[in-house]
Parts: C-alpha cells; structure tokens; sequence
C-alpha cells in the first residue's frame, strides 16, 4: 500500500525516478488481479476460470492421489512421505490460516474444501509432483483444455505479468497474498503454455535478456522461497503479532503451495524452461495487446501492467496510468481492510488454539463491559428511586426559617447580642467581685429584681391582646426606655404580615384554592422571621445604647428599661403565635381545596414548628440582655 | 430545623462548601466605612449618613473561583470614640479586619496605630488578616497623608494596603477580594481553619437555597475533620 501511495507521488516523475520504483509498479500489478470486482471482464473471466480449473484439478488429484497412495505402498513412497512429514506437520498446524486465507483471493473456490482433503491432497501432490509431475501437469493441461480453452488464451496475455511479479516478489519480497496469486497463476501459465503463440522475440529483449538468466535460475529456489519470503514480508510488516501472524503468513504460503501441487508442479528445471519461453512469448503477446487495447480502455488491468512494466521502456500514456492506479489505490484500501480485518480475526483463532481458556476469558471480559455498567446504572436508578420515596413525592417546602432568619441578619445580631452579653456577664462578675460587702448587699436587690424580669417561663403563652395593640404597646415599650431608638422596622414587618394575611382570607372567601399551601406557607416563614430579626436587632441595638450609655446618669431606671424590653419582647411573642395562627388558618382553608391534603396538611405543623422556633430566638435574646440591664443596673447605683 | 435534610440530602450536598468570612471594618468616625462597605454590598455610594450605631452588618457572596463560593459578612463599626466600648467586644469573631483612614485628614491616619493596637489586643494576632486602607483618594487634590506613608505603615505592622474611594468607586471590589483570597490562602495553606468558638470562619453547605444561610452542624464537623487530615499530611 506504501508503494502504492508513493507510487501515486512519483507519476509525474523522471523515468529514473519510475525505475526506481518498478518494484512498486509490479506490487501495483498484484493487488489489481487479485482485486478482480472491479477489474476488466477479461481478468474477471481468467480468475473464475483459473479457480474452478483449482477446484476440478483438486477433486481430481484426490481421487488419484488416493489410488496412487494406495497402489504405491512401497517403501519409495513411504520415503517421500517421510520427507514430506515436515512440511506436512508444520502445515497442518496452519491449516486453520490456511482455510481462512483463501476467502481473501476473490473468486478462489478452494475454500470450500475441508482441511483433510487439502491436507492429503498435498501430501500426495507432493509425491507426485517428484514422481509423477509430468504425469499430472498432462492431466491437468487436459482438463484445462476441456473446461476453459477459450478463457486459457485470455489468461495467457496477463502471464507475463504474473511471471515478472513472481520474479519480483522474491526479489523485494513483498506480500504473501500477491505471491500467492501471482503462482496461482504461474501455475496457469505453466499448463496453458502449449496454447501460447511462441516466437522469441520481443522488441524490448534486452531488459528482458538481462532478467530473465536470474528470474530461470531462481525458478525452482523460489517455490520453495515462497513461504519464507512471504513470510517475511508479512512479519516485518506485522512483526508485533509474532507467532501468531507468522502462521497466519505460513498458511498463506502453504495454500500457495497447495494450489500449485494440486494443479501439478512441473519438474523445476523443466519449468523453467517452460518460463523462459513462454515469458519470451508473453512479452511479444504483449507488445500485440498492447497496440489493440490500448485505446479502448476497456482492458484496464492490461494497460496499467503495460504501463507499468514499460513505462520506463516506452512513452506510455502516463494519464493511463494515474488512472488506474487511482483505481487500483481504491482496490489496495478495500482489499487492506479485508486483509487487516482477516489478520485480526485470524490473531484470534491462533490465540484460542493456542490458549483454550482464552475465548472464555475473553468472553468474560468482553461480557462484564455491559454487565458493569448496566449494574451500575441500575444501582444508580434504584438508589434515585429510593431517595425519591425517602423525600416524598410532595414537593418539599423551598424556604426554611433559619436561613430567612439569617437572611435579615437575625443570625448575625444574635451572635453580636451574645458577644456583648457574654463581654457584659464578665464584666458583671468582676464588678461584683470588686465591691464590698456592704455595696454588694445593697445592690443585690436590684440585681436580683432584674433577673426576675428576665426570667422567662417558655410555656407562659396568655393568648391576651389582639390587633392593632400591638404598634401601641411597642411604641408605650419603647417611650419607656428613654433610649434614642424606635421600632419602626418591627412594626412595618408586623403590618406587612398582617395585610398579607387579610388578603389572603379575602382571595380565599372570594375563590377557592385561589393560594397554595406552599405560597401561604412560604409567606408565613417569611414574616415569622423577619419579625423575630427585627425584634433581636432591636434588642441587640438596646444592648449597644445601653452599653454605650456606660456610666452616664440616666433617667429612666435600668430595671424600668428591662421591663419594658421584656414586655417588648412578650408582645412580639405574642404576635408570633397570633400571626402563626392565622398563616394557619389561610392553610387550612388552602387544605380543603389542595390536591394534596396531607402535604398541606404537614406544613401546618412545621409553621407551627417554625412559631416556636422563632419564639426560642426571641426568648433567648431577651435572656441575652439580663447581664446588659444588670450591668447597666450596677452602673446606676455606683454612679448614684 | 437543622434535621430539615435528608440522608440523601447531605450525601448528594456533603462534598460542596463555601464559607462565611468575617471581616470587620474600623476606623475614626468620618472616614468613610459605612460608604465603602455599602458601595461594595449594595453598589450605591451614601454621601451622607448617620453615624453607625454599635455594628451594622452587611452580607455579599463573592466567588474567588469556580468551586469556591465565600459568603462575606462585614462588621461596620461605630468609629465614634464613646462606641468604642461596644466595638471592643466585635473584633475577637472576626478573621479580617480593615482599618480604614481618611487621606485627606492625618488624625485619622494617626489613629490607625491606635485602632490596631486595640484591635490585636482582642485577637490572635495570627487569625486575623490586617488590611489598611485608605479611603476617599477621589480627593486627591486635599491629600495629606502620601500612598508612600500608608504603604510604610501597612509594610511595618505586616498589613496589606489599598488605597480607595466609594464616590468614584476605586479599588472597592480589589479590596474585598484580595483580602477574602488572602484568607482563602492561609485557609489552604492550614494557617487559618475553623475553629470551636470562634466565629471569624464559617463553613456552610452548598446549596442554592443555603447561600443565604448557615450550615448545619454536620457540614462543617466534616471540614473539621478534613482540615484535621490536611494538617496531620503537612507535619
């Protein structure tokens, strides 16, 4: 294939260039007849008949392999046996190859013989070929002639080719296949040569001349060459499948082989007299062909051997010649894909003959791809189905009061509240280990009566004012601190809660299902923190004022100001648990026209979870101000 | 509340944090603190507000890469010398503080010595990431206190330096970021981590409905024991 793609390179090149490359040409010439789909109907025709020719010569070889076997059971053909036992046993062994080979030679029938049959037939051929060699090739030559006299001549005008790959194939030792066919057809050759027109000379001899002495000479090296040449060309090209290429390659020689015996293999230094002038004739065949086909076209195969083999002799169209080999590129990748894709399968076979266990691990391994994944992907399934079950089909509520609580910094005024309550509780105690008896026995009441108002009973829940009393009782609250701070965040959030829920009742009075539960109760959580936040900032912002006041004189009491903070603080409580109730009430109602009561349902008890939730912060940041109002307390009486 | 996951819920969220970052803002009265936080968490510049009652806190989530999603809660103090009392009790929960002056007044640039020192009294030293910070450079035509000056000082007390302006909006972003990175660097460097009782870093689950919240306490247990690991591989 590289040839062929230099060769593609090098067209337009100097004739140096093209010579040196002949040997590429003639790989060309190979591929192209062994790719017969698309070659001329000439080719086509001498392939079938070259195959069925095969296939006849080898039913008949049996027979009369068989009976000679038989009828020579004397100790000269045991002797030949035995010498032939080697090559036998090391073939045997690439029979498997050898079976497969073959379907790579397009309309090659010899496949459909069984190893056994092909096994024997070479022995015997082998036998023969030494003993009776002229004996067969006669019979053969005899067969041919009935069965294909016409096709014979055809075939006749393309041996010179053939013969010149050969030759060259041993030379540059190039691919097993092409070696193969190329004494596939030799073989033809030898046996059509009687039908040939001999005259010796042709117009180019002297190249011809000077291959031929060398090309005789090898003839009879180079059927046993054959196999190892192939070889070769086959391991270096694949030289990482090793073994198991190397049979593969040995088989593809062995069915050269086996193809050639089964049709008869002339004595060699016959043959090669026979090669010499059929060669001779071919050539001038050629040169006649050649002036016929050239401009019809139709011959395609001929005129790309021509050109090839001349197209440093003559000034052959050079546009032919691309042409084909374009043709031929084509055939070369098509025809390397059946090769690659045999060579594999092939790899395989040898492996599993080799190594039993091997299709099963292979099967094993090949087998838990899919199964792998397949149970992971079930596992993965199995495990979203569960986790679906676990949460619910109800869709789960997308808001959750903590992170409503952080959002408008309730969190971070708590922690700030806790800061300065924690800085206030040490200062305390230092200060109340700082004072005397007698000022502490004074002070204690104070203290004590501070504690008391922060003391805070969690389920103390006296369900007493309602409405608008709350902006009232907070602003009271507020006033009663003295302290420059007003609540008009909490009370705009008390509002805002308030209308919210008026409307609500009011759209559901109106139209039912109107809200969703989870919209109801989205809006709940909302309020619910936003109140408590603003109630923690306000007393956070209490604890700051009341600090920052330090040891100014006030006014107002700090045990007055705790109480006020505590009754800011029971208020919002308060408005908690009535907003609470009411969110409550606009869900249950929502329950009644829901597609999902029980969903509607639970988010009744996680708001009313919420309310208390939102209740626990609270009372833990009125706890929070107890050591503030204490510390403010011992302030006011030092400073008094 | 804090069971408000479920199994699944933790398992499929478990591996994805991001953390709160708590910085502190401090400086005299005037210099702009208030201005420069509210330009970088609400992106409006305030000419003139009331003065900071105790702490004002801002929230903004900054992304410093891809996966790693920092929640910044910024402490604005009250720079009025009576709040100062108040303030005190903040510094210690913080791991970012910013000590910001005016560069066109040089009592401000003066105080910075004392803001410091108040500061790293209340806090270990190696906690917390320093940062100066002067502001209001759109003044530059009544500069007094020169880059050269602040960048000494900052260079001396092992600070960083930045020098800023809300109105003309310069290097707000750079000054958050770069100190955010900074204590996102000591964080993998197991300088800084999370510690009990201590709330200047706070490791939060990753969750779109959570990037306004705080973690439950299982999240941040398991960065506990992955900063543990991290710190048994280093020694």
């Amino acid at each position: 294939m590289d040839n062929n793609l230099r060769k593609k390179d090098t067209d337009g090149a100097s004739s140096d260039e093209e010579e040196s490359f002949e040997s590429a040409d003639e790989g060309e010439e190979g591929t192209a007849n062994s790719n017969p789909p698309s070659a001329t109907s000439a080719e086509t025709a001498n392939g079938d008949s070259t195959s069925k020719i095969t296939a006849d010569n080898e039913e008949d070889t049996l027979g009369k392999s068989q009976l000679k076997l038989d009828d020579n059971a004397s100790s000269e053909t045991t002797q030949l046996e035995e010498e032939v036992v080697e090559t036998v046993a090391q073939r045997s062994t690439d029979m498997d190859a050898q079976k497969g080979d073959i379907p790579c030679e397009d309309n090659n029938k010899v496949p459909s013989f069984t190893d056994e049959i092909q096994l024997e037939t070479e022995v015997s051929n082998m036998i023969h070929a030494k003993k009776d060699g002229d004996h067969f090739s006669q019979n053969v030559g005899e067969d041919d002639a009935k069965e294909s006299g016409e096709i014979k001549n055809e075939t006749t005008q393309l041996l010179p080719e053939d013969d010149d790959r050969v030759e060259n194939r041993q030379l540059d030792e190039s691919g097993g296949k092409f070696t193969n066919l190329g004494a596939d057809e030799l073989t033809d050759a030898d046996e059509n040569q009687e039908h040939c027109q001999v005259k010796s000379e042709p117009s180019d001899d002297s190249l011809v001349e000077d291959v031929r002495p060398d090309s005789v000479a090898n003839k009879p090296a180079a059927q046993e060459m054959q196999s190892t040449s192939g070889g070769w060309g086959w391991v270096g090209w694949t030289s990482m499948l090793s073994q198991a290429t190397a049979s593969v390659t040995s088989g593809l020689s062995s069915v050269i082989e086996t193809v050639e015996t089964s049709l008869g293999v002339p004595d060699p230094q016959e043959m090669a007299r026979k090669v010499k002038a059929e060669e001779k004739a071919v050539k001038q065949k050629r040169e006649e062909e050649e002036r016929n086909t050239k401009v019809t076209g139709d011959d395609k195969d001929a005129e790309v051997k021509n050109g090839a083999n001349e197209s440093f002799l003559s000034s052959f169209g050079v546009s032919n010649l691309t042409n084909v080999v374009q043709t031929t590129g084509k055939e070369l990748v098509s025809g390397g894909l059946d090769a690659l894709e045999f060579i594999g399968k092939k790899t395989m076979g040898v492996l599993a003959e080799g190594d039993p266990g091997l299709r099963q691990k292979r099967k094993t391994l090949a087998g838990s791809g899919p199964n792998l994944s397949q149970i992971l992907k079930e596992a993965k399934d199995a495990s979203e189905t569960a986790a679906a079950e676990a949460s619910g089909e109800e869709p789960r509520p997308v808001i959750d009061l903590f992170s409503e609580f952080d959002k408008f910094q309730g969190v971070a005024h708590l922690e700030a509240l806790e800061m300065l309550s924690r800085d206030s509780e040490a200062e305390l105690e230092s200060r109340i280990l700082d004072l005397t008896e007698d000022e502490l026995a004074a002070v204690k009441p104070l203290l004590r009566a501070v504690e008391e108002v922060f003391h805070i009973d969690d389920d103390a829940d006296d369900d007493g004012n309602e409405g608008d009393d709350f902006k009232a009782e907070l602003d009271e609250n507020i006033k009663s601190l003295n302290l420059p701070f007003a609540a008009d965040k909490l009370v705009a959030t008390r509002e805002k809660a308030r209308e919210w829920i008026q409307s609500c009742v009011q759209e559901q009075d109106s139209s039912l299902g109107s809200r969703e539960g989870l919209d109801i109760y989205s809006s709940a959580v909302s309020s619910l923190a936003e109140l408590t936040a603003r109630t923690v900032e306000l007393f956070h912002k209490l604890t700051e004022l009341l600090l920052h006041q330090g040891n100014q004189t006030a006014e107002t009491s700090s045990l007055v100001r705790a109480q006020s903070a505590r009754k800011m603080g029971d208020v919002v409580l308060e408005e908690i648990s009535a907003l609470s109730t009411q969110f409550a009430g606009c869900l249950n109602t929502a329950t009644d026209d829901s597609p999902n009561p029980d969903f509607v349902s639970s988010l009744i008890t996680t708001l009313y979870l919420d309310s208390s939730t939102s209740a626990d912060y609270l009372r833990n940041s009125l706890k929070l101000l107890r050591p503030v109002m204490q510390l403010s307390s011992l302030n006011e009486s030092s400073a008094s | 509340m804090h069971d408000r996951y479920s199994d699944t819920d933790k398992a499929r969220f478990k591996p994805k944090y991001f953390y709160q970052f708590r910085i502190i803002l401090i400086g005299d009265s005037t210099v702009g603190k208030s201005s420069l936080l509210r330009q970088f968490t609400e992106g409006q510049f305030i000419e003139t507000s009331d003065p900071t009652v105790g702490v004002d806190f801002h929230v903004r989530v900054v992304m410093l890469s891809s996966d790693v999603r920092i929640k910044l809660q910024i402490w604005d103090t009250a720079g009025q010398e009576r709040f100062r009392s108040i303030t005190y009790s903040y510094y210690r929960n913080t791991v970012a503080c910013l000590i910001v002056y005016d560069i066109t007044s040089r009592e401000s640039f003066l105080h910075v010595e004392d803001w410091l020192t108040e500061a790293k009294q209340c806090v270990e030293e190696q906690d917390v990431v320093f940062m100066l910070v002067g502001h209001k450079v759109d003044k530059e035509s009544r500069r007094v206190v020169s880059t050269e000056e602040g960048e000494r000082f900052a260079e001396a007390n092992n600070m960083m330096f930045i020098e800023t302006s809300a109105k003309v909006l310069c290097n707000i972003e750079e000054a958050f970021f770069s100190v955010a990175e900074e204590v996102y660097k000591r964080m993998e460097r197991g300088d800084l981590g999370l510690k009990d009782g201590w709330d200047g870093i706070k490791a939060l689950p990753m969750r779109p409905t959570d990037v306004l919240g705080i973690g439950n306490a299982i999240s941040a247990e398991d960065l506990l024991e992955r900063q543990e690991s991290r710190r048994c591989c280093r020694s």
